[in-house]
């Protein structure tokens, strides 16, 4: 909690808007770090092939004349088996951590996975406190699996009707909304 | 609240005692806020809700350690009423019919906590007007001569109208075979089940075994008590957070090492917590002695900090369990509570 006190208090240091910081969270395998990538390249930063939860990426978000500072928080899959690396067992705390905190959240759900055998009980409890947050948007990934659309529907209906981006990372489709959402976060009307 | 407990989850997550979707569940619920009801909403309906009284019995409940299956099994209680509640606003024929239960399970697995949680979720949900819980057992029913039974069993069910009767060790008052007072005290319960339907739910509690056997001694109990919940046995890690939210109650903590030392010691001997020696109450005992051996280790010490008054170590609990294996502290003998 005093890390990320520590966290909070060290926004808007720098003469600037403060920065924006959003947690990606979701089940293991759900396509978090895949989406984080994607949006980094979106946004013109590297590449990452394997979960870093340690220190957020950092990019500027910039909207005419005003540029704001971007920080988004991997975190490891978040699931009901106790996680045998102490690391990634840090990792979870600390993503749990920043959710507690208030941080705005991108949940990344495997559309896919939901379609064929529907909502885990993690994203269940995620979309519950999404519900209610203002910050928080749903992210169905993996578009071009197969039962990714009975996926997306089920979610629609019964998880998120205020509103699903659908993305497929690999291609780059829906990506941009995911940048519009976070623009909106970052320079509120 | 949420924040409060904050430390205590990311610590849960950190040390292994609970997975991260465990501490993602339970976050979900402290943060839970009265939501409007989406379906009836969008018909412009009015439906009866539980009130705050029923969720915050669920929440007390859902935050208890462990318990999957007693949650899922109180969980449809309260579904099913409020279900009834909506059909009976339609118009359809409800039948929630009696709501006694038989709580079977070995002690200090939760029984008693639970009856109690029972009785505040159903006057919350409007089926019972007090929701208080009346604790008896066999010497509380049983009299001496007779028509002494007949009366305390009486008085038992009139002290627990509007709320739950909760009959601990259920089957010992028909332990005494046919001239044992004990028939006449469950007469008088069958009676009062009758009589008294809407106003009182009778919870019988006692070990698995023993509670088939006493369901057994009168044909007209079984279908008498439609709910039956079982109470499993804890595992060794939900004991070791049931350790470290007793410390916590009372400002102690537990080092990571003397977790792992406590699970380790539990997954050796699993019979010597898991059963007779009664579960979290257990454990409950094995902290107390901690308690009074971190006052030893530490009476001699000067000066002391805040950090060495809060922390329980490894040493504390081997000492402890030494002292109980020595005979010098509470037995944690079965039958107490549970």
């Amino acid at each position: 909690m005093l890390r990320v006190a520590a966290e909070a208090a060290g926004r808007g240091m720098r003469g600037e808007r403060e920065m924006l910081d959003v947690v990606l969270a979701g089940a293991p395998g759900s396509g978090k770090t895949l989406l984080l990538t994607a949006l980094m390249q979106l946004m013109g930063q590297g590449i990452f092939a394997t979960t870093v939860a340690e220190s957020g990426r950092q990019v500027r978000l910039r909207r005419g004349r005003h540029s704001r500072l971007l920080r988004l928080w991997d975190s490891p899959g978040f699931s009901d088996a106790i996680e045998p690396d102490p690391i990634r067992r840090r990792q979870q705390a600390q993503a749990l951590e920043r959710l507690l905190a208030g941080f705005p959240f991108l949940h990344v759900v495997d559309v896919s996975r939901v379609g064929e055998a529907g909502l885990t009980t993690v994203d269940e409890s995620l979309a519950a406190l999404g519900r209610r947050r203002e910050k928080y948007c749903l992210v169905a990934t993996c578009m071009d699996r197969p039962w990714a659309h009975t996926g997306l529907q089920h979610l629609r209906r019964h998880v998120a009707p205020a509103g699903v981006l659908p993305v497929c990372a690999p291609s780059g489709q829906g990506l941009g909304q995911v940048k519009a959402f976070l623009l909106g976060l970052a320079y509120p009307p | 609240m949420a924040t409060t407990l904050s430390p205590d989850l990311r610590h849960q997550v950190e040390s292994g005692t609970i997975s991260a979707g465990e501490a993602l569940r339970r976050l979900s619920r402290l943060q839970a806020a009265p939501q409007p009801d989406v379906v009836a909403g969008r018909r412009g309906e009015s439906p009866p809700a539980p009130s705050a009284g029923a969720a915050a019995a669920l929440a007390e409940l859902d935050a208890l350690v462990g318990l999957r299956s007693v949650k899922r099994m109180v969980h449809e209680v309260q579904a099913l009423v409020q279900i009834q509640a909506h059909r009976r606003q339609h118009g359809l024929a409800t039948q929630l019919g009696t709501m006694h239960m038989v709580f079977s399970g070995h002690p200090g697995t939760g029984k008693t906590t639970v009856a109690r949680i029972m009785g505040s979720l159903l006057h919350g949900m409007g089926v019972l007007s007090k929701g208080h819980m009346v604790e008896v057992e066999r010497a509380d029913l049983v009299g001496e001569y007779i028509g002494h039974t007949a009366q305390r069993t009486r008085d038992a069910v009139r002290r627990a109208l509007g709320g739950v009767l909760f009959i601990d060790e259920a089957y010992s008052l028909a332990r005494g075979g046919a001239k044992d007072f004990g028939r006449e005290a469950i007469d008088g319960l069958v009676k009062a089940m009758e009589d008294g339907r809407e106003q009182m739910v009778l919870i019988l509690a006692g070990y698995p075994g023993e509670m088939e056997w006493f369901l057994l001694q009168n044909p007209g109990l079984r279908s008498r008590f439609p709910i039956h919940i079982h109470f499993p046995d804890y595992t060794a890690a939900e004991l070791v957070e049931i350790a470290g939210i007793m410390c916590r109650g009372q400002d102690y903590h537990l080092a990571p090492e003397a977790q792992t030392f406590l699970r380790d010691f539990i997954a050796g001997a699993p019979e010597w917590f898991a059963c007779e020696e009664g579960n979290a109450r257990a454990v409950r005992n094995l902290v107390e002695r901690a308690v009074r051996c971190h006052a030893l280790r530490l009476v001699q010490k000067s000066p002391l900090t805040r950090e060495d008054l809060m922390l329980l170590r490894r040493q504390d609990l081997e000492d402890a369990l030494l002292t109980h294996a020595a005979g010098g502290g509470g037995s944690g003998r079965p039958g107490d509570e549970g």
